[in-house]
C-alpha cells in the first residue's frame, strides 16, 4: 500500500484563508482523481463541513480521541490523502502534539508524506510563525502561502526582512494564492458549494443552480491560476508519487 | 436549416480608437435587426460619454465595464440564448477591458455553447494600435469572426488587412453625404424609418437618399450574415467529408 499522505492547512492567525486553500485543495485533489478526506477542526462548527459535506469531518485537534481518528486511521482509510484544516491559533500546539505522538518521526523517517500548507497573513508576526513552524518540518514538504484572495496587500512585509526569513528555511517554497473578484467570492459563499460546483452551475446536490456566468468565469479563471502552482510545486507526486501523471478535470469547464 | 439560424445574435463593435464611426456602426446594426423583426437590446459600453443610448433609450443600458455588476449585467446577458439579438457598443476606452474580460471568462465559448451567433465588427484605420488590436483579437479568439470595417468618410483602410480575409471580406460603410449627417444625428429619427421611407418632415430627396444609404449598409449586414451561414456550412461539410 501507498504511504499515507496528510497536509496540514493552518496559520496562528485567523481570516487568512486556511479554508479557502483547504477547499481549492480538495477541489484539485478531486479533479486529479485521489481519494482524499478532510478534517475540519473548527469544532463544533466546521467552514470546511459546509463546503465539502461528503469527504470532511469536524474534530477537536485538543481531544487525544479525535486525534486517534485521525491519525490511528491513515493506514486503514481508503483515501489516500487527508486534508487537515487547522484552527486559528493551533497550528504550532498541532505540530508540537504530532511530534508527542510520532508523527513527525514517521514522516522522516518517510512512513508518511507529510507536507504543510502555512497561510500567511499580512502582518509581520506571519513571519516570526514561519521560524517557529520551519523548526516542525525540517523533513517534510513546507509552502508558505501568501493568500491575496482578500485582497491582502501584506503592508509590513519588507521583501527584505521576508527573504531573510525565507531563506534560513532551506526546505520553504512559497506559493501564490491569486485574489479573487470580491462578489465572485461571496457569491461562493452564500453558495455554500466547492468552488467546482459554483463554476458547473451546480447546486450543492448537483442540481442545476442559476449563478452568473461572469462570476462563474472569475472563479473558473481564479481556480485555473491556483491549480496552476499546485501544478507548480508538483503536488500530486508529493502525495501519490507513483501515480500515473493524470489531467485533472481543469474546473470543471463547460 | 431556416433562415434565423444564420442570424447573428450578438454584434460587437469596437475599436481601440476614438472617432471612428463605433457608435454610428452599432446604431445600424441595431436597427437592421429591428428592420428584420427582431427585439434588440443595445448595451452602451461609454460610462462617460453615453451616445447610443440616446438613440435606444428603452432597450439600452449603459454599462461600466470596470464594475462587477455591469459585467454581470452585461455577459449574463450575451450568454443567455433567448431570441433577442444584443448590439454592444463598446468605447475605446473599454476596449481592452471588454475582451480582456470576455477572455478571462472564455464569454466566446460560452455562446458558441448555447448556438449564439457573434460577429465583432472592428473598425480599422492605418494607425498601428487599430492594427495590433485587430491581430491581436483574430489571435485570441480564432474561433470567433471578428470582421474589419472600412468606414469610407472617416479613415483609410489597410489594404494588406483585406488582402488577407480570404473568407470574411471587409465591411464597407459607404461615405455618408455631409447634408445627411444632421438627419442621421437627430436622436428622434432612425434607420429603422429611413429604411422604409419614414423621414417626416424631410425633403423627399433627402428621404430617398437616406434610404438608399441605409438600404445599401442593410445589404451589407444581409451579406455579412449570409456569409456567416456559408461558413457554417463549409465547415459542416468538411466535417461530414
Amino acid at each position: 500500500m501507498a504511504k499515507p499522505a496528510v497536509i496540514l492547512v493552518g496559520a496562528d492567525k485567523g481570516g487568512v484563508g486556511k479554508t479557502t486553500v483547504s477547499r481549492t485543495l480538495l477541489d484539485y485533489f478531486a479533479a486529479n482523481r485521489i481519494a482524499t478526506r478532510a478534517f475540519d477542526t473548527e469544532s463544533p462548527r466546521g467552514t470546511l463541513k459546509r463546503f465539502h459535506p461528503d469527504v470532511t469531518e469536524i474534530v477537536d485537534m485538543t481531544s487525544v480521541a479525535d486525534q486517534m481518528k485521525i491519525f490511528d486511521t491513515l493506514n486503514t482509510t481508503e483515501s489516500s490523502v487527508t486534508v487537515i484544516d487547522v484552527r486559528a491559533g493551533l497550528l504550532l500546539q498541532t505540530l508540537r502534539s504530532l511530534r508527542d505522538i510520532g508523527f513527525i518521526d514517521a514522516a522522516k523517517r518517510g512512513q508518511i508524506a507529510f507536507t504543510v500548507f502555512h497561510i500567511l497573513g499580512p502582518s509581520i508576526a506571519s513571519l516570526d510563525e514561519i521560524a517557529e513552524t520551519a523548526k516542525f518540518v525540517t523533513d517534510s514538504k513546507y509552502f508558505l502561502a501568501k493568500n491575496f484572495i482578500n485582497n491582502t496587500t501584506f503592508f509590513e512585509w519588507d521583501q527584505a526582512t521576508y527573504n531573510s526569513y525565507f531563506n534560513k528555511i532551506g526546505n520553504a517554497v512559497d506559493i501564490t494564492i491569486p485574489k479573487l473578484n470580491e462578489l465572485a467570492c461571496e457569491q461562493v459563499e452564500l453558495a455554500g458549494v466547492p468552488f467546482v460546483s459554483f463554476i458547473a452551475n451546480k447546486l450543492a446536490d448537483g442540481a442545476p443552480a442559476n449563478y452568473s456566468f461572469v462570476l462563474r468565469g472569475y472563479v473558473r479563471h481564479w481556480l485555473g491560476n491556483v491549480w496552476a502552482e499546485y501544478d507548480r510545486i508538483r503536488l500530486t507526486d508529493i502525495v501519490v508519487p507513483n501515480q500515473d501523471a493524470v489531467q485533472p478535470q481543469r474546473a470543471a469547464q463547460g | 436549416m431556416t433562415s434565423k439560424a444564420s442570424r447573428a445574435a450578438v454584434y460587437i463593435v469596437g475599436a481601440p480608437r476614438p472617432r471612428i464611426g463605433k457608435t454610428l456602426l452599432a446604431r445600424l446594426a441595431a436597427d437592421y435587426a429591428r428592420t428584420d423583426g427582431r427585439q434588440v437590446s443595445v448595451f452602451d459600453i461609454n460610462p462617460h460619454d453615453p451616445v447610443i443610448s440616446e438613440y435606444f433609450p428603452r432597450s439600452s443600458r449603459v454599462i461600466d465595464i470596470q464594475q462587477t455588476a455591469d459585467q454581470m449585467a452585461l455577459f449574463d446577458a450575451l450568454v443567455r440564448n433567448d431570441g433577442v439579438t444584443k448590439v454592444v457598443d463598446i468605447g475605446h476606452m473599454s476596449f481592452q477591458r471588454f475582451f480582456t474580460l470576455a477572455e478571462q471568462i472564455d464569454a466566446f465559448t460560452e455562446m458558441r455553447r448555447h448556438r449564439i451567433e457573434v460577429i465583432t465588427l472592428m473598425l480599422m484605420d492605418l494607425h498601428s494600435t487599430t492594427r495590433d488590436a485587430f491581430a491581436d483579437l483574430t489571435a485570441r479568439f480564432p474561433d470567433s469572426l471578428t470582421v474589419p470595417v472600412e468606414n469610407v468618410a472617416v479613415a483609410p483602410f489597410p489594404r494588406d488587412i483585406a488582402d488577407g480575409q480570404d473568407t470574411n471580406p471587409p465591411f464597407r460603410l459607404p461615405p455618408l453625404h455631409l447634408g445627411l449627417r444632421p438627419f442621421v444625428a437627430n436622436p428622434n429619427r432612425s434607420f429603422f424609418d429611413f429604411h422604409d421611407g419614414r423621414a417626416d418632415g424631410v425633403a423627399p430627396a433627402t428621404a430617398l437618399k437616406l434610404q438608399e444609404w441605409t438600404r445599401e449598409v442593410f445589404l451589407a449586414f444581409r451579406e455579412l450574415e449570409l456569409g456567416l451561414l456559408l461558413r457554417k456550412l463549409r465547415s459542416s461539410l468538411l466535417k461530414a467529408s
